[in-house]
């Protein structure tokens, strides 16, 4: 089965970029475009990994980390254009998996997803979380 | 065009036969006059009356047309002219129907060319002539004699008027109000007219001052036509007497307790004029400290100014005759004075009081003697040393009527009655006089008595020799306990005053510390209470200018930091008085000198004063670091979000273009057309953002250059409109055909209207696209951009023309705010301004205002005039 990932981006253009480039690539893709429709849709179809930005219309997308963390081990990348360290120190913490600083190279964000997905399903490991 | 000829319908003798009109007078269109008068109509039918409803005109509201039901109408008369149809009423029919009573809605209508009359108010006259009774309705603005003062306030100049006499000649005038509040919230809620017909002549109109305005104007003409009535009832009936129109009242305020009652009394007084001013004025006294509470006076200030009066302070010894200057110069009608808080006793002694003096001086001006609970109680001691003059004359009146009195009551029992007791009685008169008159009269009494005692009452009789030392040890005695008691009554006295000096004067530091503790103005305040308090014409707070060598260096001269009171003060040699505070500040006082004993709660007013202005330097050193330290904050959350703003598209592009070059997949046509097309508007918007940025650097700037020239306003929507693509196709333009050109440059007004159709595109429900509509008003032209969302709350209006009012990045759709603050200052750039509106029904309406190329031609024909012009009717 293919792998599932939900992109959570308020930005339509950069969405459907990401969504044209993760379907051809052979992904099951969902979108959401507000932190509550992506914790819905999280819910609803739980997906293998999840591309997140931070700034979101409804919230900051460090609450839907933690929120998702709650009973969710998927990876998290974290797409945003903050590119203080502190952005970056508080979204890790809050559990993400990686951070990606906008604008970025397709082709490096699609490496970084297959990573985050590989330590995902290695045999024994599993994913931890320590906050 | 003696039809027209307002003299032969005005005061024109009641005919027999001939009808009654009465007329609803509203001040604006919308406040219900249609209502009125179809509510008056239908309680007049019920009665039995035949009503019919010759002319009415409901501007669609459903309100008004309901009521329409259950009355005869007469169908209108169909009239062409210049090719269009025009409606009227149908004189002949009315007259020929011969009701009772007719409803003729705008009296002041014009026909159009070809009618019988010129004005419907000549239609109705003839209704009238027939012995038909006639309710019509008028607003305010059609009055004639008021026509260029509703111009001047609403800035739209009105064609149809009807003259003021037909208007006083009905018999009954009724006025129909409405607070410019609730018309507006009619206006907002639809109820008035429909949104689309909402244009700049109706909104400028209906501004809240404007319809201020207007009803003042119809309350006032109203007032004006009832006062006639009275007048011609007073001549009807032989009552003389003139009636001032306005009073103006004056109220003396001691600083007493009873100042309250009195400035209530004098503002009901005011209020029974309509207009009436209230004035409060406080004599200070030029000697010493006018023993008048100053925590009193401010109070009762501000009660004065709170029933809208002012409140004067003069200075002046002969408390009447400053009054009455000041009643004069004011032209006032009417003085208020309280009741003389002396008691009869000291009235007798002094003479009259200054109640009975200001009557005799008030010639023409009304004097109101008005009691209170505090008659006949003193007020606060005045603050000096020893037994006031008054006092003391007591006293010596006392000894000269006790003395003599004594003597002549004891010397005739001389026999009966011993030394001892004589002695006794005249101490005791001593002792009265130093009560009342204290030492020095006391001193005298008690050696007249000695020597009264010596002639009357000690042996030998009649001689001022004493034959035994006993006597002579007496009446010693009795000189030494007298000087001793009445330096005790004496002493007393002084200390009371002294008690009482200290007690106004520590009153008045509290103040005085109070409104320094306050903050707000302290040192004004401060200054305020000196200037009071010690009746001065003016008092400085200077400072030491530093000299060329900084503040340690050579004296260079005085520099005035506060003053209150005039004029100002400039070096301290100038002041009368001068109380150095610190080696750089120095309060001068001019108007007078002042005693020694003054000094010292001066002393410590100067160093409130001084406290004060570092004070108040240090809050303005806060002040000043305040913005900074915002301003840091304000700046890190901006960059956020124009990085946020930049990025964004900048992401999308390049993450479209990235993928397209990917050589380990393979894009079908449908994928990589998609993709272009990303980037594609990624950068537009990318372009789109950064011309903002630019253009607003440019602004605040100063830098944008503007070529104004006369342009079409209807081509320079459309290439806005262009410019927003196929999301612009659904707008609606609604441009009037024939509309002056605007004095504009054409590019940038293009920007201006598609940020801003932009914005209301943005916010629009679907189903309800924006309408831009334009109309024109007088030298101006109009663009209004009208969208049916959510709208804007009125608190929240000027926040969102502030460049980058959005902060971090939370939100994609609205970007940085630079939009509509971009709009309205290139709008400004070309001499236009930009303004939020509700959109009456819910939604915000963003009206353009530009300057048109040249004044447009005024309608000529009834047609346009009703179509262009102002609200005509309600």
């Amino acid at each position: 089965m293919n792998p599932r990932v939900l992109i959570v981006e308020d930005e339509p253009a950069l969405l459907r970029a990401l969504r044209i480039n993760l379907r051809a690539r052979g992904y099951d893709v969902a979108t959401a475009s507000a932190g509550r429709e992506a914790l819905a849709e999280a819910r609803r179809r739980p997906p293998d990994a999840v591309l997140l930005d931070l700034g979101l219309p409804d919230g900051d997308g460090g609450e839907v980390i933690r929120e998702l963390r709650g009973w969710s081990r998927a990876p998290v990348i974290v797409l945003s254009g903050r590119t203080g360290p502190g952005d970056k120190i508080g979204a890790l913490d809050a559990g993400a998996d990686d951070y990606v600083t906008k604008p970025f190279d397709m082709e490096e964000l699609l490496a970084r997803l297959r990573a985050a997905l590989r330590r995902g399903e290695q045999p024994g490991m599993g994913y931890r979380y320590q906050p | 065009m003696s039809e027209t000829d307002p003299a032969r319908y005005a005061d024109r003798p009641g005919p027999r036969g001939r009808g009654q009109l009465r007329i609803y007078l509203g001040s604006a269109a919308g406040v219900g006059k249609t209502y009125a008068m179809l509510c008056e109509g239908h309680r007049r039918a019920e009665r039995g009356t035949d009503v019919v409803a010759a002319f009415i005109e409901t501007h669609g509201r459903p309100h008004t047309a309901a009521l329409i039901e259950g009355l005869e109408v007469i169908p209108r008369q169909r009239l062409a002219y210049r090719g269009t149809s025009f409606e009227e009423m149908d004189l002949d029919a009315v007259l020929a129907r011969h009701p009772e009573v007719a409803l003729v809605d705008e009296f002041a209508h014009t026909n159009v060319p070809g009618s019988r009359h010129e004005k419907r108010w000549q239609d109705v006259e003839e209704i009238l002539e027939a012995g038909i009774d006639v309710i019509s309705n008028v607003n305010i603005q059609h009055l004639e004699s008021l026509n260029d003062v509703v111009e001047k306030i609403t800035g739209v100049p009105q064609r149809e008027t009807v003259p003021d006499a037909i208007v006083r000649a009905a018999d009954q005038v009724e006025l129909v109000d409405m607070t410019p509040e609730a018309l507006r919230r009619r206006m907002a809620h639809g109820n008035v007219y429909p949104a689309e017909k909402i244009d700049a002549a109706l909104t400028h109109y209906f501004r809240a001052g404007n319809l201020a305005a207007l009803r003042e104007l119809a309350l006032l003409w109203l007032a004006d036509k009832v006062d006639e009535g009275l007048q011609r009832y007073r001549a009807a009936h032989d009552i003389h007497g003139t009636w001032e129109a306005r009073e103006r009242v004056v109220v003396a305020l001691t600083g007493g307790q009873e100042g309250d009652t009195l400035i209530r009394r004098a503002a009901r007084i005011a209020a029974r004029s309509a207009g009436g001013d209230l004035l409060a004025v406080h004599v200070t006294r030029s000697d010493g400290l006018t023993g008048a509470n100053p925590a009193a006076l401010a109070a009762q200030r501000r009660l004065v100014e709170s029933l809208g009066g002012s409140y004067h302070q003069v200075v002046g010894d002969n408390v009447p005759d400053a009054l009455l200057t000041f009643a004069r110069a004011e032209n006032a009608t009417q003085l208020v004075l309280g009741v003389s808080r002396r008691n009869w006793l000291s009235a007798l002694l002094t003479g009259p009081g200054v109640s009975n003096r200001t009557i005799r001086g008030s010639g023409d001006i009304d004097v109101h003697i008005v009691t209170h609970g505090q008659m006949g109680r003193r007020g606060l001691p005045r603050a000096r040393g020893g037994l006031p003059l008054r006092r003391q004359l007591a006293g010596y009146a006392l000894a000269v009527v006790l003395l003599p009195l004594l003597t002549l009551c004891l010397a005739p029992f001389r026999n009966a009655i011993n030394l001892t007791s004589d002695v006794l009685f005249f101490l005791a008169a001593v002792v009265a006089v130093a009560l009342v008159g204290g030492f020095v009269p006391a001193v005298l009494t008690a050696v007249a008595g000695s020597l009264l005692l010596n002639y009357y009452f000690v042996p030998p009789i009649h001689q001022f020799t004493i034959s035994q030392a006993n006597n002579a040890l007496a009446l010693g005695i009795f000189v030494a306990v007298g000087l001793a008691v009445s330096s005790v009554v004496d002493g007393a006295a002084r200390r009371s005053k002294q008690a009482a000096r200290a007690s106004a004067e520590s009153e008045l530091l509290v103040t005085a510390a109070g409104s320094v503790l306050r903050g707000q103005r302290a040192l004004t305040a401060v200054l305020d209470r000196v200037r009071e308090a010690f009746g001065m014409e003016s008092v400085t707070l200077l400072e030491r200018a530093p000299g060329p060598a900084g503040p340690r260096g050579p004296v260079t001269g005085w520099v005035p930091v506060a003053t209150s009171g005039g004029p100002e003060l400039t070096r301290p040699e100038d002041a009368d008085v001068d109380v150095p505070v610190t080696d750089s500040l120095t309060l001068g006082l001019r108007g007078r000198a002042l005693p020694a004993s003054d000094r010292r709660v001066l002393g410590a007013f100067a160093n409130y004063a001084a406290a004060a202005l570092e004070q108040q330097r240090l809050a303005a050193e806060a002040d000043a670091a305040r913005p900074i330290a915002e301003a840091d904050r304000m700046r890190t959350a901006l960059l956020a979000a124009v990085s946020h703003d930049l990025r964004t598209p900048l992401a999308s592009a390049k993450a479209a273009v990235t993928s397209l070059r990917s050589r380990n997949v393979h894009w079908n046509k449908e994928d990589r057309d998609e993709l272009l097309a990303t980037a594609d508007e990624s950068l537009d918007r990318l372009t789109h953002l950064v011309d903002n940025l630019l253009d607003m650097s440019r602004l605040q700037a100063g830098a944008l250059s503007v070529f104004p020239r006369a342009a079409d306003l209807e081509e320079v929507v459309s290439r806005s409109l262009d410019d927003l693509g196929p999301a612009a196709r659904e707008v609606i333009v609604d441009l009037p055909a024939t509309l002056p050109e605007v004095q504009v440059d054409p590019a940038i007004l293009e920007r201006v209207i598609a940020n801003v159709t932009a914005n209301a595109l943005r916010y629009s429900p679907p189903g309800s696209p924006p309408r831009l509509t334009a109309s024109a008003l007088t030298d101006r032209v109009e663009l209004r951009i009208v969208d049916r969302g959510p709208g804007i709350p009125e608190a929240d209006r000027d926040r969102v023309f502030v460049p980058f009012q959005r902060l971090g990045d939370t939100d994609n759709t609205t970007g940085v705010g630079l939009g509509l603050a971009l709009s309205r200052g290139l709008t400004e750039a070309m001499g236009g301004t930009l303004d939020l509106e509700d959109t009456p029904g819910g939604g915000l309406t963003m009206a353009i205002s530009l300057p048109a190329a040249q004044a447009p031609e005024r309608a000529g024909t009834p047609s346009a005039a009703s179509a262009a012009g102002a609200p005509d009717a309600g």
